[in-house]
């Protein structure tokens, strides 16, 4: 009892939204009875996400009924892509359905607690009072995997199950997916075995298929997704996980087949509407495809999953089916769309709009096109990922615009110069533009050239001018973004500095934006796992200083 | 307009219908806890109404939620969540939802159950049944009821049992009786019983399923409702 006297949310920043006032107001009075004294509130899921982006929230409270625009499933959705929700945050969804079939198995996030209306001031306390008491006992893995350092994460995480847990079944769901995030797939695999062995509940059984996916365990997979699915029919994920099975055994009819069940399932869910879309769009069901394409666009319109892809598409999809006039008019809303977006969906959307043209064989509008990109490409170079590259570089050397097209592959060479398959790629799409005589000679200079800047900025460091390597690297690193060498060598310069000089927050938070990018590049290494050890001891240095 | 009312989703106007008057529930609900905790109201008459209303309110919400279930039930489209849950916890939680209502009637809740007792159940739905049952011992009972959980072999049985004269006769079964006819004459129990065990036979593990009895194994051989899950 003493302990309830204690607790208290004082100093808790929390959200909460409702579309209806006299809801908010009741939930403010019922936290703020306990203390709270800091819950802004708002009905809009839009405002929601924007209070998001402005402050860090550690509850929010969420109804699933927003009326207009985005729902809360929409809000917790974006707010966990755009990184809005550390794993120590807690999100609830409030809700006026008794039961979570609404949401539940329909989504790709689930929220950390449910609560069905009417509920009283006791009952939203007990909830939160056992989630705080959760999220504070698995602190320090929610701040590695702030940071992305997933193996780390997966270390505490074992260290705390073998005390004996309560939540030791959460505790191996977390290690699951963390092993999974780590590429350690036999861990992960282990991990949800466990679960089964004691209960065979379906986030176990799903996780345990998608490692034998991983592990390309194929057949095996199919098998255990298609149980899960006799055992629990609506279980949507399942549906999606043997779609990807299918496509990995060349049966793509058969992914079609099971995606289309599982949008019946759920037809809110835009990544599986567009899976489908794109299957479909592959085995040339065209009907299908624009009907899903569709209902992407419509269903996206308020979310994160908007993309200009998806026009791009359906464009394509009504020029397979001669209707051109449908085509222009979705390739005039893309344009509308996206014009004011941020630079790299401009970037994208004038990439797909090129190859649209081409396909149309309008060629000025085409050369039009490119002379857009390439200027949005110069102003931010960092914005133009690789697939997309290799598409403008090859609409450039199409149309005969070698000048344009070189300086597009030497981005892609410089942005892999050690990833041979790419510089493969390379060098096939440039022989099937009639220039591979020269593509050898250019992949090989421009991939020495990046070597050289690499070896001065580490002969920097060795010789322990350290500020002039971290200088190098760091503007090496903004136009090579996705260059996993360069990335890490600029983490390592800071590291170095740091070990030697002490550490501090701003070069703290500059080395873990280069390991956070590594990390994202999903190619494992030693060095990467060496540099995240010393970077945690330099976080606990400065911690202690 | 006459076309839109037909092409109207009865489950939908149902969702929205209920999820109205949820909110409406959520605020006079709060509104009669607010009130009845009131420290100053003198007069225990009052206090003693506000707490009625507020058991009224509730077993109103129980049986919309119930009805929308069971709607959904007969279209298979009810789907039930099982997660790990805490049985303490799960006790705990009901017991405190009832807790000032009881104390007014000066009716004892007792909880007997081990700490580290884990269920594998469907938290919502199986809150919500507990809910029903003790609303219903709370008007049958003498002075005492009684919540409890332990293992039975492979099952989890929640026990929910009173002091009060014993459930009627007809109304005792045993198994998963989930399909034998209900009396409605007997008011919201027999909706609130019928619910309970198609939920429980909704719960299975492997090919074993859930299953409620009835009996008046209750103290003093008092009515004793009992949930099994697998």
């Amino acid at each position: 009892m003493k302990a309830s006297k204690l607790w208290s949310l004082q100093g808790k920043s929390i959200l909460v939204i409702d579309d209806f006032p006299c809801m908010r107001s009741m939930m403010r009075g019922m936290l703020s009875a306990y203390g709270a004294d800091d819950i802004p509130d708002t009905s809009h899921g839009e405002e929601a996400i924007k209070r998001m982006h402005d402050k860090s929230f550690d509850i929010v409270l969420c109804d699933y009924n927003l009326g207009e625009g985005k729902d809360g499933q929409q809000v917790l959705e974006e707010a966990k892509e755009d990184s809005l929700l550390p794993y120590s945050s807690i999100f609830i969804m409030t809700t006026a359905e008794n039961s979570m079939e609404m949401v539940m198995g329909a989504a790709e996030y689930q929220p950390d607690d449910y609560l069905s209306k009417p509920f009283t001031k006791q009952v939203l306390q007990t909830r939160l009072k056992r989630l705080l008491a959760r999220k504070s006992s698995l602190r320090k893995i929610a701040s590695a995997m702030q940071r992305k350092d997933f193996s780390h994460a997966l270390s505490l995480c074992e260290k705390q199950l073998t005390l004996q847990p309560g939540n030791r079944f959460e505790l191996l769901k977390l290690k699951g997916e963390l092993s999974i995030k780590a590429q350690r797939f036999d861990a992960a695999a282990a991990a949800f075995a466990e679960v089964i062995a004691e209960r065979e509940l379906p986030w176990a059984k799903l996780g345990y298929g998608e490692a034998l996916y991983h592990r390309e365990r194929y057949e095996e997979a199919k098998t255990t997704f298609k149980e899960l699915i006799k055992a629990n029919p609506n279980y949507v994920f399942a549906h999606d996980w043997l779609a990807r099975v299918y496509e990995k055994l060349d049966e793509p009819e058969k992914a079609q087949e099971i995606l289309t069940e599982a949008t019946e399932k759920s037809p809110k869910a835009v990544l599986r509407q567009r899976a489908l879309a794109e299957i479909s769009q592959q085995n040339a069901d065209l009907d299908t495809a624009e009907e899903a394409y569709r209902r992407v666009m419509r269903l996206g319109k308020n979310s994160c999953y908007k993309s200009p892809t998806d026009y791009a598409s359906l464009s394509r999809v009504y020029l397979q089916k001669s209707n051109n006039v449908e085509a222009m008019k979705t390739l005039a809303s893309m344009k509308k769309e996206f014009h004011q977006g941020k630079s790299g969906d401009r970037l994208h959307a004038t990439i797909l709009e090129i190859m649209l043209y081409k396909d149309m064989a309008r060629e000025d509008e085409a050369r039009k096109g490119i002379a857009e990109a390439m200027k949005l490409f110069r102003d931010n170079p960092g914005g133009l990922n690789t697939p997309l590259a290799m598409e403008l570089a090859s609409a450039c050397y199409d149309l005969g615009l070698k000048e344009e097209g070189y300086e597009i592959v030497r981005h892609i060479v410089r942005n892999n110069h050690e990833d041979q398959d790419i510089l493969d790629g390379v060098q096939t799409m440039m022989e099937s533009c009639g220039i591979g005589d020269s593509a050898a000679d250019l992949i090989a200079a421009t991939r020495d050239e990046v070597i050289t800047l690499n070896n001065r900025g580490v002969e920097m460091a060795t010789n322990g001018a350290l500020q002039d390597s971290i200088k190098l690297f760091a503007q090496a690193a903004d136009g090579m973004p996705e260059n996993l060498v360069i990335n890490l060598n600029a983490a390592q310069s800071l590291i170095m500095f740091m070990q030697r000089y002490g550490a501090v927050p701003e070069f703290l938070e500059q080395t873990q934006g280069y390991l956070v990018r590594a990390q994202s590049l999903n190619k494992p290494s030693q060095k990467q796992d060496k540099l995240q050890t010393a970077y945690r001891k330099l976080v606990t240095s400065l911690a202690k200083a | 307009m006459s076309n839109d009312a037909q092409n109207l989703d009865f489950a939908t106007v149902i969702a929205s219908a209920v999820h109205d008057m949820k909110n409406s529930l959520t605020l006079l609900l709060d509104t009669l806890d607010d009130a009845a905790g009131e420290q100053s109201i003198a007069a225990t008459l009052l206090q003693e109404k506000l707490l009625q209303a507020q058991h009224e309110g509730k077993r109103l919400n129980r049986n919309l939620i119930q009805l929308l279930a069971l709607y959904r039930l007969e279209r298979s489209q009810l789907f039930i969540n099982i997660t790990e849950n805490s049985v303490t916890e799960l006790l705990e939680d009901v017991a405190m939802e009832s807790r000032q209502l009881l104390d007014a009637r000066s009716i004892k809740l007792e909880i007997d159950c081990e700490s580290g007792l884990i269920g594998f159940f469907d938290r919502e739905l199986i809150t919500g049944i507990v809910n029903t049952i003790i609303n219903n011992s709370y008007r049958y009972t003498k002075n005492t009821i009684r919540l409890s959980g332990e293992n039975q072999g492979d099952y989890l049985c929640i026990h929910i049992e009173d002091n009060g004269p014993g459930y009627p006769d007809k109304m005792l079964h045993g198994g998963s009786n989930t399909d034998s006819p209900i009396d409605f004459q007997t008011g919201s129990t027999g909706l609130g019983l019928y619910f309970a065990a198609q939920v429980a036979q909704m719960h299975s593990n492997g090919k074993r399923h859930g299953y409620t009895e009835t009996s008046n194994a209750g103290i003093n051989k008092g009515g004793r409702f009992s949930l099994f899950l697998p």
